[in-house]
């Protein structure tokens, strides 16, 4: 070969080679609504040429490679799906605003939104249109009828997943941890729905950036304020009124949204107690709180965002026996929350996301009782709080296809005070230690894809925290094995490890002041659990049906407990006599999903079949026990039909086994303290108990129906009519068993004349049938006007 | 009042209903419950019934018991059946011994329990507080503050039964906002302690106590006697293990923790507690003067 033609195939060669470089690039970007400019977390992006594709993250932002001049197709639950043809030479930042279909063609859900194992998702669509008990939606109440999760008791919001406790469960409102969670003793959950974007709970297979918990991590994703009108929503619901506004800060590219709740029930109860007949006190219950998120976006690919959340439950109580003599009872408890996050993408290929917040929990119980004068004034208090500050900064960079990457570094100081309390009477005053605890963490997760359709995610979190003169150091390898049949079918195997040092003692059934976080030390260990999951997802029909089958096995160690018969350590300096440590929890079963997203009749029909148990020494002799809150079989059936698209109907049916309860086995004598005539102890029954937690009470299951109705006001305002029937016949679940005599269900309690009787078991129900409304309308424009200049081009590149 | 709270809010929204769900039980194998409490410078009582099936209505009583008590020093005393399930015996019990009580039932296995009779611990002053806080109904509470020898080489329990002279009747008083660090660290609201966080060879405990009784600002005071009474382990095992069990048998609502507890027993091949104290009474206080 001459010397002219090796030069003229080195040019061809370096030619083809560029251009085979130049076959694929790297698109970056956020999926969002063209509407209110909304991210949307979970969309599903698919490469149409090599039928590849990914979900956005919590953020609706999402990387993928594709090649030159080939498509995206974008879906998302209630919005048309689109493609896009990539017209792009280079590596692109892009912005993909989808169009809400029912603003469209009405209602009918096109896309499922697709995510990932081990996770539970409820979109804000779906968990709005679930009815619930107090005629508003609920995020506990939704998340509970997932598979895998259970409520601990009736009409609460508590959550347990896969066996785990109610404070082994992390929940992230945009990224920042938020302490306490529920409102009324768990009746309703702390986040109002009218803010949420998005729900992902993963119940196992963390990635790397999360853990801190046991059981499962809740990232609540909250929604941006609209860009482009200003929009208010007023809500009435049975338990509380609510509000919503969001709108544009245009000067600065900025915007805004604010809401908040308020309680209707504290004035009724104020004046109910107020003027019964003699009473000579008033006592008030009731909760509010306050969401407000600001999101300045300078550039199109930065956006800084300022998050405050306040929220309180409050029960007081005053009484004025005569002009000098007062008594007044103060309860407060929850949350206050602020942070600061940015979002940067640096490149297509590189994102990070920082953020600092502030988290605090407190409770109080404040107790003032006046005379005459001030030396005559007798206070107590007790308090319990934690305060957490917490600084994090997360990188995503695609180094190829093959490889993704992600890393980054959390640290947090919390300041615990678990038990304070004083007494001006007593002299006993007990500020309650502070104990100071630290935790960094420096983690990274790779996503590789070694051969086509196989994906190995490794992870590994290492953990270090110190609390006085304690210590710990721990890695937490996470390892997730996904295989792709095809585009519908894909498998996988996940491991964790994960530690927890802020450990929770609940009391249940109380509705306040039920909460108190202990950190991890010399007493108490971090708490760690190991799990084991596998998996199946298939998409049929094209795609109108998910069908979703996992099995998953899970050891925890180092749990805490009270000892029994303990219920408060509230004010109690001496609380590690309370505690019982040391605990063991194992907890197996099979979770199965199907669910339909395409067409009028939409819902899913989530089952779980599981077996959870709890070892402690002090407690049933040492001996392994059924958890309290283990039920076996878990089934849940909604569905919601759109009769119109104005006009939808919807029904919830909910079977599970029963909790768990320790059966009487017989019963005899016992000696009392109190002495007959002659001097003899006297002696009354007592019953002889069998295995701890050995028996189960009666199947639970309840129908819930709803029908809402959208409609337009005089003023041409949208409004939306819901009613719903909560436990539509009337099932009569049992909250809990106990024994009593024949003559009366009423509990007795037998004393030194009452002659032994014969026993029968009782159960106590409540939440028989209750029918509730809301009512909701909507302070934008009637019909939403779309951004035309921006639908034209719903999807444009910006280097 | 937070329960009041509560159930107003169960009331208004969601009242509650009880329903029968079983009353027939599966059999239960009798066995014999021998309980007795054996006191300082008394004579034993025993008393010997049987378990029962729990929707049966009567317990029986056993009556044809051999039931023998035997010392470490030797001496026997055969207890007599004289009704309602007590036998009784004739010697003293004497402190500081162990006590072994053999029992047979026709047609069951022989029941051995064994106790310790605590050395008693003296009451070296005691002291009546009348206004000692308020509580959440407003009313000022009294208090007793009392001062006994302690033994720092020897774990010993104790309980303090406050007895109030009402009306010429007697009755138990309960104890009311507790405040005293070993009651606290105990966790129980009830007058049962060991001696494990005091470190010196007097100790003193200072108990709230309520009178029940109450004109609009204070509780009305009666005259009280105050007891100490040294008791043994099992004895404090199984009042503590009552408390409990009462807190789950009889639920006070939501807020009670409703968990089922068995009751403590030292009785081997059967139920029961055979426990023991020794007691030293005080005089008489009258926080209101003697007359």
């Amino acid at each position: 070969m001459s010397l002219k033609a090796k030069v003229l195939l080195t040019v061809l060669l370096c030619n083809c080679v560029s251009l085979f470089a130049q076959k694929h690039i790297w698109i970056t970007g956020f999926v969002k609504d063209s509407i209110t400019n909304e991210v949307l977390a979970g969309a599903a992006v698919y490469d149409s040429r090599t039928n590849t594709g990914l979900s956005t993250d919590n953020q609706g932002f999402f990387r993928i490679k594709v090649s030159v001049s080939s498509s995206l197709i974008v879906s998302y639950v209630g919005y048309k799906k689109r493609t896009a043809e990539m017209l792009a030479l280079k590596d692109t930042l892009v912005h993909i605003f989808l169009s809400p279909q029912n603003d469209i063609e009405g209602v009918t859900i096109v896309a499922t939104r697709k995510t990932g194992f081990n996770i539970a998702s409820l979109s804000t669509k779906e968990f709005i249109q679930l009815p619930t008990i107090s005629g508003k939606p609920d995020v506990g109440k939704g998340i509970q009828l997932l598979p895998g999760i259970n409520m601990p008791k009736d009409g609460s919001s508590v959550i347990m997943v896969r066996g785990g406790d109610p404070g082994q469960n992390l929940y992230l409102f945009d990224n920042v941890p938020v302490i306490y969670v529920n409102h009324l003793g768990g009746f309703t959950s702390v986040f109002n729905p009218d803010i949420i974007n998005s729900i992902d709970l993963f119940k196992g297979g963390f990635p790397a950036r999360y853990g801190g918990k046991l059981s499962s991590i809740i990232d609540i994703t909250q929604k941006e304020g609209n860009i482009s009108q200003r929009k208010g929503v007023l809500s009435l619901g049975l338990t509380d009124v609510s509000f919503a506004v969001d709108g544009p800060i245009k000067k600065w590219n900025a915007s805004y949204v604010i809401t908040g709740r308020k309680t209707l029930i504290d004035p009724i109860m104020a004046l109910l107690s107020r003027y019964s007949e003699g009473n000579d006190f008033i006592v008030a219950y009731g909760f509010h709180d306050i969401n407000s998120k600001v999101t300045w976006k300078p550039s199109t690919n930065a956006s800084y965002s300022l998050n405050i959340y306040y929220g309180d439950d409050y029960l007081n109580y005053w009484k004025k026996s005569t002009s000098q003599q007062k008594h007044r009872q103060s309860n407060v408890w929850g949350n206050f929350l602020i942070s600061a996050q940015s979002k940067y993408v640096w490149t297509p290929r590189l994102y990070s996301f920082t953020s600092i917040s502030y988290t605090r929990y407190r409770l109080k119980d404040k107790e003032v009782y006046s005379l005459s004068d001030e030396s005559s004034t007798f206070r107590n208090k007790k308090t319990s709080s934690v305060e957490d500050f917490l600084f994090q900064s997360i990188f995503k960079y695609d180094v190829s296809r093959m490889l993704r990457n992600e890393i980054g570094f959390q640290s947090s100081i919390k300041f615990y005070q678990p038990t304070g309390s004083s007494n001006n009477s007593s002299g006993l005053s007990q500020s309650g230690r502070i104990i100071t605890s630290n935790e960094n963490i420096l983690f990274a997760e790779s996503k590789i894809v070694p051969i086509n359709k196989f994906t190995v995610t490794l992870g590994l979190r290492a953990t270090h925290y110190s609390s006085e003169s304690f210590s710990n150091f721990a890695l937490e390898p996470r390892v997730n094995l996904n295989l792709d049949f095809n585009q519908f079918h894909t498998i996988s195997l996940s491991y964790m490890h994960t530690n927890q040092y802020s450990h929770l003692v609940m009391t249940g059934g109380s509705i306040m002041l039920n909460e108190v976080w202990f950190p991890s030390g010399n007493f108490i260990a971090p708490a760690s659990t190991k799990q084991y999951t596998l998996g199946w997802k298939g998409y049929f029909v094209n795609s109108t049906f998910l069908c979703e089958l996992n099995l998953f096995y899970k050891e925890m160690k180092n749990l805490i407990t009270y000892k029994e018969g303990f219920s408060s350590v509230l004010g109690d300096s001496f609380w590690q006599s309370k505690i019982e440590r040391f605990g063991k929890g194992s907890s197996s079963g099979l979770e199965f999903l199907i669910k339909k997203t395409q067409g009028k009749l939409t819902g899913f029909i989530g089952y779980t079949y599981s077996n959870t148990t709890r070892q402690f020494l002090g407690i049933n002799n040492g001996i392994e026990f059924p958890f309290e809150f283990d039920r076996p079989h878990s089934l849940s059936v909604s569905a919601n039909y759109s009769i119109t698209p104005k006009l939808q109907f919807n029904v919830l049916w909910t079977f599970q086994s029963g909790l768990p309860y320790t059966p009487a086995i017989g019963k005899h004598y016992i000696p009392t303290d109190e002495k007959d005539e002659e001097g003899n102890n006297v002696y009354v029954e007592a019953l002889v108990y069998g295995a701890k937690n050995g028996a189960r009470m009666s199947y639970y299951h309840r129908l819930d129906v709803g029908l809402s109705y959208e409609t337009i006001t005089k003023r041409k305002r949208k409004a939306v009519w819901s009613f719903s029937v909560f436990n539509l016949y009337n099932r009569r679940n049992a909250y809990s068993y106990y024994y009593n005599h024949n003559d009366s269900p009423e509990l007795y309690i037998p004393d030194a004349n009452t002659p032994t009787q014969p026993l029968k078991l009782y159960q106590i129900s409540y939440f028989p049938i209750i029918p509730t409304f809301s009512y909701r309308i909507y302070f934008d424009t009637p019909v939403a006007k779309e951004n035309r200049a921006k639908f034209k081009n719903w999807i444009y590149h910006e280097d | 009042m937070r329960s009041f709270c509560l159930f107003s809010l169960v009331l208004v929204f969601f009242s509650g209903c009880r329903d029968v769900v079983e009353d027939k039980f599966a059999g239960f194998e009798l066995k014999p419950v021998v309980n007795s409490i054996l006191i300082a410078g008394e004579k034993p009582r025993v008393h010997i019934s049987f378990t029962a099936n729990v929707s049966d209505g009567n317990i029986r009583f056993v009556e044809d018991a051999a039931v023998v008590l035997q010392d470490n020093l030797g001496n026997t005393d055969y207890l007599n059946y004289v009704g309602n399930g007590f036998y009784v015996g004739s010697l003293e019990i004497v402190e500081s011994s162990i006590y072994t009580c053999h029992i047979s039932v026709p047609g069951y296995d022989d029941i051995v329990a064994v106790d310790t009779i605590p050395e008693q611990q003296k009451v070296l002053s005691l002291e009546h507080i009348n206004a000692s806080g308020v509580n959440n109904e407003g009313e000022i509470y009294p208090a007793i503050q009392v001062t006994f020898s302690n033994n720092i080489h020897k774990r010993l329990y104790f309980e303090v039964a406050i007895k109030l002279l009402k009306y010429g009747e007697i009755s138990s008083a309960a104890l009311e906002e507790i405040v005293d660090p070993i009651i606290i660290n105990e966790g129980l609201p009830i007058p049962v302690f060991s001696n494990k966080l005091m470190d010196s060879e007097t100790a003193s405990i200072t108990l709230n106590y309520t009178t029940n009784t109450s004109n609009a600002q204070a509780m009305l005071l009666f005259p009280v006697v105050v007891e100490l009474r040294t008791i043994s382990g099992s004895y404090y095992e199984y009042l503590r293990s009552r408390y409990i069990y009462e807190l789950g048998r009889y639920p006070d609502g939501l807020n009670a923790t409703g968990n089922a507890h068995s009751l403590y027993t030292n009785v081997r091949k059967g139920y029961g507690i055979f426990g023991s104290y020794s007691t030293f009474t005080c005089d008489t206080l009258y926080p209101n003067g003697k007359n």
